[in-house]
C-alpha cells in the first residue's frame, strides 16, 4: 500500500497486545489517511496480509463506495479533530466478497505522530438481518397476498435468500404424502438440476423435521446424507411449516447455522405457515362453494330465485331440462308469464312473494312437480326475494296414480256382477294400470287338463289372431306359475319356448288362487320391473277375493234357489193335498154315508163294521192331510216374530188341553218361562204338540214338567250351526218338556222328528206333531232334541231366541 | 119351507166335473123345499155357453144361482168367475164357489173376482146336505135380487 509521499512500510505501529485482539484493528496516519499497521484479525477480515493491506489505498478495497478515498479521508480528519468518529463502510475482500463493516475511529495522536486507529467490526449478517427484519412486514404482506401455495413458497424462498448467507433455500410442501419442492433459489436450481429429492414424511432430515414439527440443524450435510454429493451445501437448517411442508436452508460451510439463524428463520416460517393456512381455508371454502355450485347445477332439480316482482333472477339445476330450459335461460323472465297457463304455479309464487312458505305438487305440461317456494326476508322483515325449488315427481305421481287406479279397481271388482264380469274388469284394469301390455285371463275351470284363455284384452285378441289355440298345458312355465301360486316376472319369455304367444318377450304371470291366472305380456325384453309385478300381484289378489266372493254367492244363490224350489214343491204339494187329495177322500166318506143312509137298514152288523172302518180311515186320512197342510205352512204362513211371554202362551195352551189333561189324569207343572222372540201361535203349537205328546205317551196318570233356562247358543252342543259359540251376543232360551213315561229308545231319538213316523199305535196319532215342532223350531233358528233313557221318561228340549230386554216387537 | 113368490121353479146352474159331487148336489137339492131346475155342465166352456144361451142352450133361461167348482177341465172355475163378473149381462147372477180347496189363495182369489160366497165341500155327507140347504135358504129365499 503506497502512501502519497511514497513512504515504504515503516514497521509495526501497533503494540503487541493489539495483535492478540479479536477485533480487527487498523492504524491510519491522521494526516494522510494511509494505513500504517493492521492486526491479524484485520488480515482475516480482509483476506490480505498486513504488508499488502498497508500498501492499498482505501478506494482499492472499497470499490463499491463512491469517492471512497475522499470520504475515508474526511472521516479520519473528523476523528482526528473530534477524537472519535463511527460509521458503516462497505469493503470488498480479497476473495471478492463484499462485507459491511462498522468502523469506530479513535484519535491516538501523540507528540510523535498524528495517528487515528480504526476498530473494524464485520456487521454484514447483522445489517442483513436488520434489513430483513425491516422488510419482514412487507414479506408478510406479500405472503398474505399470495393466492396459491406455490406463490407463498416462492415469496418465502426469496425472503430467505435476501436475509441469510447460504447457498441454498427451498420450500417443500406436502403433496400426496411426499414433501415436494415447491420453490427454490436459483443457486439451488443450478446445483440440483432436475434431481430434486421428494422425501416422504419422516424420511431423511427433511422428513424428520416435518414429522417432528421441530427445527433441525444439520451441521454436516455430507455425514447426514452418507457422503452423497451435496454440491456447495455443507450444512443445513430445516424448519417445518406447520402441517404444510418444510423450509430448508443450506449453508456453504459446515456448522454454519446457530440458534440466531433458527430464531430468524422461524419468524419467516411462522408467516409462511399462516399464509398457507389461509390459502387452505380459502381452498376449502372455494371447494365447498364449487361443490355446492356443482350440486346445484347437476341436481335433478330446478332452482329459481325470484325478485319481489316475480322476475327470475337465477335459474339452475339439471331439472330445468325437464321443461326444456338450460340453466340461466329463464333469467329475466317473469314467472307469472312463464307459467301463464299454470294457475297453480302463479298462485304459490304469489303466496311466497307475500311472505308465505309454500309447498305443493303441481301438474304442468303432463308432468308433476313438487314445488317449494321459500321467501327470504331482509332486516326489516320484508320479502327480499323468493327461492324456489322444484323437482319432477311425475314418476312418483304415476306410481301413486297406479295405486289409486288399483284401489278404484278394488271397488270396480267389488261391484262386479259375476265371475266373468269380475274377470273382464280385472283384465281391463290390468291393461290400464300397467300402461300397455297384452292381458289375458286363463283358467282350468272347464278343462282341468289345460289353462285356456277365457278373457283377453283387445290388444291380445289382435295378437292372438292366427294362433292355433290359446292354451297352456301342465309343465309349461305358465302352468307351473299357476300351480306355484306366486306372481312371477319372466323377462325372457321367448327363451321359455312357448309358441302360442311367441310374439311376447316379457310376461308377468299372476295366479288368481285356484281360479286361474292373469298374464300381462309385452313384445320387448325386460319390460317389467318389480313394481309392475307388485301391482299385478295386488290386482290378482283383488280378483281372487272377488271371484271367491262370487263363487260363494253363487253357491249361496243356488242353495237358496234349491230351498225356494223345495218350498215351492211343498206349496204345490200342500195345494194338492188341500184340494186334489180331499176330493177322492170326500167321495169315499160321503158315499159311505150315503150308503148308510139309503141302504143301512138292509145291511148286517158286519157290513156296518166295514163301513165304520172306511169312515175312520177317511177321517184319519183327513187329519193327516190337515197336518201336512199345517206343516207346509209353517214357513209360508208364519207370523212375524215378536217378544212373546212364553209363560202366558203356555197357560193358554194348557187351557185348550184341559179336557185331554183331565181325561188322562195327568199333572202338568210349569216353572217360570221367560220371554222369547217368536211367532206367538207357533210357540203355542209347539207347547201343545209337546204336551200332547207327553200326555199320550206317558202312560197312566202321567206327570209333565215344563221349564226353561237361558243359554248362549241355540244348538244342543252349545254352538251356532255346529260352529263356535254365538258371536253376536244373541241370547237363547232352552225349553224342556219332560215326562215320566216309558221313555224312548236311543235309536229312535232322531227318527221321531221325521214326518209320519208314528211312535204309538194310537189311532189318533198322525205322526205329524213332532215333525211340526221340528219345523217351527227350524224357522226360529233353534234346535230340538230329546233326551231319554228307557223307563226314565223323556225330556224334549227346544231353543228359541230370547227376547231382547226392551224388545216389544221386531220382525226378525 | 116356503116356495118362491112366483111359484116358479128356481133355475140353478151347477158347473162341476165330478159326477160324485153332481149326484150329491142333486140329492141334497131334492131333499130341499125349493122347486128348482138343476142344470149341470161339466166344464167352464160349457158353463159360459149355457150362461150366454149359445147354440143348444138357446132355449134355456138365465140361472138364478150358479154353483161353481173351481177345478174343472178346459176352463177352470176362476176363469168362469172372471168372465161372468166382467160381463154386464151376467155379473148380477150370484155365484157360490163350492170347492174342496181350503187353500187360502183360492179363497182370496175367488172373492177378488167377486164371488158371492165361497164354501168348502164338507168331507161327510151330512155336512154336505147342510151346506146345500143353507145355500138354498140364503140365496133363494133371504136375499133380494134386483128384478130381471
Amino acid at each position: 500500500m503506497a502512501t502519497e509521499n511514497g513512504d515504504a512500510w515503516s514497521g509495526r505501529e501497533l503494540p503487541a497486545i493489539v495483535d492478540a485482539s479479536p477485533v480487527p484493528t487498523m492504524v491510519h496516519d491522521a494526516e494522510t489517511g494511509a494505513i500504517l499497521d493492521v492486526n491479524p484479525a484485520c488480515e482475516d477480515l480482509f483476506g490480505y496480509d498486513a504488508e499488502v493491506l498497508c500498501e492499498l489505498d482505501v478506494s482499492e478495497f472499497s470499490p463499491s463506495v463512491p469517492e471512497a478515498a475522499a470520504r475515508a479521508g474526511d472521516a479520519i480528519e473528523r476523528a482526528a479533530a473530534t477524537g472519535a468518529y463511527d460509521f458503516d463502510w462497505e469493503v470488498t475482500k480479497a476473495d471478492g466478497t463484499r462485507a459491511t463493516v462498522h468502523v469506530e475511529l479513535r484519535d491516538h495522536t501523540d507528540a510523535n505522530a498524528p495517528r487515528v486507529v480504526a476498530y473494524v467490526t464485520d456487521v454484514t449478517e447483522h445489517r442483513k438481518r436488520e434489513r430483513a427484519l425491516r422488510e419482514l412486514p412487507g414479506v408478510a404482506a406479500d405472503l398474505m397476498d399470495a393466492e396459491t401455495r406455490e406463490e407463498i413458497a416462492s415469496v418465502t424462498t426469496e425472503a430467505a435468500d435476501a436475509t441469510i448467507d447460504f447457498s441454498f433455500a427451498g420450500v417443500r410442501l406436502l403433496t400426496d404424502g411426499r414433501l415436494e419442492m415447491a420453490s427454490m433459489t436459483a443457486d439451488a436450481e443450478a446445483f440440483l438440476a432436475d434431481q430434486v429429492p421428494s422425501p416422504e414424511v419422516g424420511e431423511g432430515f427433511v422428513g424428520e423435521a416435518f414429522a417432528s414439527g421441530e427445527p433441525q440443524i444439520i451441521d454436516d450435510v455430507s455425514t447426514a446424507l452418507d457422503d452423497r454429493d451435496t454440491g456447495p451445501v455443507n450444512s443445513a437448517l430445516c424448519i417445518p411449516l406447520g402441517s404444510h411442508g418444510v423450509l430448508t436452508v443450506g449453508g456453504s460451510t459446515v456448522g454454519q447455522f446457530g440458534d440466531s439463524d433458527v430464531a430468524f428463520v422461524k419468524l419467516l416460517t411462522r408467516l409462511t405457515e399462516a399464509a398457507l393456512d389461509q390459502v387452505d381455508r380459502e381452498d376449502r371454502l372455494q371447494e365447498r362453494t364449487d361443490r355446492l355450485e356443482t350440486l346445484l347445477n347437476n341436481a335433478p332439480l330446478m332452482f329459481y330465485e325470484l325478485d319481489t316482482e316475480g322476475t327470475i333472477v337465477e335459474s339452475r339445476g339439471r331439472g330445468l331440462n325437464r321443461i326444456g330450459l338450460d340453466p340461466g335461460e329463464a333469467v329475466g323472465n317473469s314467472i307469472f308469464e312463464m307459467y301463464a297457463d299454470v294457475p297453480a304455479v302463479q298462485r304459490i309464487a304469489e303466496m311466497a312473494l307475500d311472505g308465505e312458505r309454500v309447498s305443493e305438487v303441481v301438474s304442468a305440461g303432463g308432468q308433476w312437480f313438487d314445488n317449494t317456494f321459500q321467501p327470504v326476508f331482509d332486516d326489516a322483515g320484508d320479502v327480499e326475494r323468493v327461492v324456489g325449488v322444484a323437482f319432477d315427481v311425475t314418476e312418483q305421481k304415476r306410481v301413486e296414480q297406479q295405486f289409486a287406479r288399483l284401489s278404484e279397481s278394488a271397488i270396480t271388482l267389488s261391484e262386479s256382477d259375476g265371475e266373468s264380469d269380475a274377470i273382464e274388469r280385472a283384465v281391463d284394469v290390468a291393461e290400464h294400470v300397467l300402461g300397455e301390455g297384452v292381458v289375458a285371463y286363463w283358467t282350468a275351470a272347464d278343462d282341468p287338463e289345460r289353462l285356456t284363455a277365457t278373457t283377453i284384452s283387445d290388444s291380445a285378441s289382435v295378437m292372438a289372431e292366427g294362433s292355433e289355440s290359446l292354451t297352456h298345458e301342465p309343465g309349461d312355465p305358465v302352468w307351473n306359475a299357476f300351480e306355484a301360486g306366486e306372481t312371477v316376472i319372466v323377462n325372457d319369455f321367448d327363451a321359455e319356448d312357448i309358441d302360442s304367444t311367441a310374439a311376447l318377450r316379457s310376461v308377468i304371470l299372476a295366479p288368481v288362487g285356484e281360479h286361474g291366472l292373469l298374464t300381462v305380456g309385452r313384445t320387448d325384453l325386460d319390460a317389467f320391473d318389480e313394481e309392475n309385478r307388485y301391482l299385478l300381484a295386488l290386482l290378482s289378489g283383488l280378483l281372487r277375493t272377488s271371484l271367491d266372493r262370487h263363487q260363494y254367492e253363487r253357491a249361496l244363490q243356488e242353495s237358496k234357489r234349491e230351498l225356494e224350489r223345495s218350498n215351492e214343491s211343498l206349496q204345490q204339494f200342500a195345494y194338492i193335498a188341500s184340494h186334489d187329495l180331499q176330493e177322492p177322500l170326500r167321495m169315499v166318506s160321503s158315499y159311505v154315508s150315503l150308503l148308510d143312509d139309503e141302504y143301512g137298514d138292509d145291511l148286517d152288523g158286519e157290513a156296518e163294521q166295514y163301513m165304520e172302518y172306511a169312515t175312520d180311515g177317511a177321517a184319519r186320512m183327513q187329519q193327516m192331510i190337515d197336518g201336512l197342510l199345517q206343516y207346509s205352512r209353517v214357513h209360508t204362513q208364519g207370523e212375524e216374530f215378536t217378544a212373546v211371554d212364553a209363560e202366558a202362551v203356555f197357560e193358554e195352551t194348557l187351557r185348550s188341553l184341559e179336557l185331554l189333561v183331565d181325561d188322562a189324569d195327568a199333572r202338568v207343572d210349569c216353572g217360570p218361562l221367560p220371554s222369547v222372540s217368536a211367532d206367538r201361535s207357533q210357540l203355542g203349537q209347539l207347547f201343545q204338540n209337546l204336551v200332547k205328546n207327553a200326555v199320550h205317551h206317558a202312560g197312566e196318570a202321567p206327570s209333565v214338567d215344563v221349564s226353561a233356562e237361558r243359554v248362549d247358543a241355540p244348538d244342543r252342543d252349545g254352538t251356532v250351526d255346529g260352529g263356535g259359540p254365538a258371536e253376536t251376543g244373541e241370547k237363547w232360551v232352552r225349553f224342556t218338556v219332560a215326562d215320566d213315561g216309558p221313555g224312548i229308545p236311543e235309536s229312535q231319538h232322531d227318527r221321531i222328528f221325521e214326518i209320519f213316523k208314528r211312535n204309538s199305535s194310537r189311532s189318533d196319532s198322525t205322526g205329524i206333531g213332532l215333525a211340526m215342532c221340528q219345523r217351527i223350531v227350524d224357522r226360529h233358528r233353534g234346535d230340538i232334541w230329546v233326551e231319554s233313557e228307557p223307563d226314565e221318561g223323556a225330556a224334549f228340549h227346544f231353543t228359541m231366541p230370547a227376547a231382547e230386554s226392551d224388545d216389544t216387537g221386531s220382525d226378525r | 119351507m116356503t116356495e118362491t113368490n112366483q111359484g116358479e121353479p128356481v133355475e140353478i146352474l151347477l158347473a162341476e166335473d165330478n159326477p160324485g159331487d153332481v149326484t150329491l148336489t142333486k140329492k141334497a137339492l131334492e131333499q130341499g123345499n125349493i122347486i128348482n131346475n138343476l142344470h149341470v155342465v161339466n166344464d167352464g166352456v160349457e158353463a159360459m155357453r149355457f150362461l150366454r144361451q149359445e147354440d143348444e142352450y138357446e132355449e134355456k133361461s138365465r140361472p138364478d144361482l150358479v154353483l161353481l167348482d173351481l177345478n174343472m177341465p178346459k176352463m177352470d172355475g176362476r176363469e168362469v168367475l172372471e168372465s161372468i163378473k166382467t160381463d154386464d149381462d151376467l155379473k148380477r147372477i150370484p155365484i157360490v164357489v163350492m170347492t174342496s180347496s181350503e187353500a187360502e189363495e183360492d179363497i182370496v182369489q175367488s172373492y177378488d173376482r167377486h164371488a158371492n160366497a165361497y164354501l168348502t165341500k164338507p168331507i161327510d155327507y151330512d155336512g154336505f146336505l147342510d151346506i146345500v140347504r143353507s145355500i138354498e135358504e140364503f140365496w133363494l129365499t133371504v136375499v133380494k135380487m134386483p128384478p130381471e
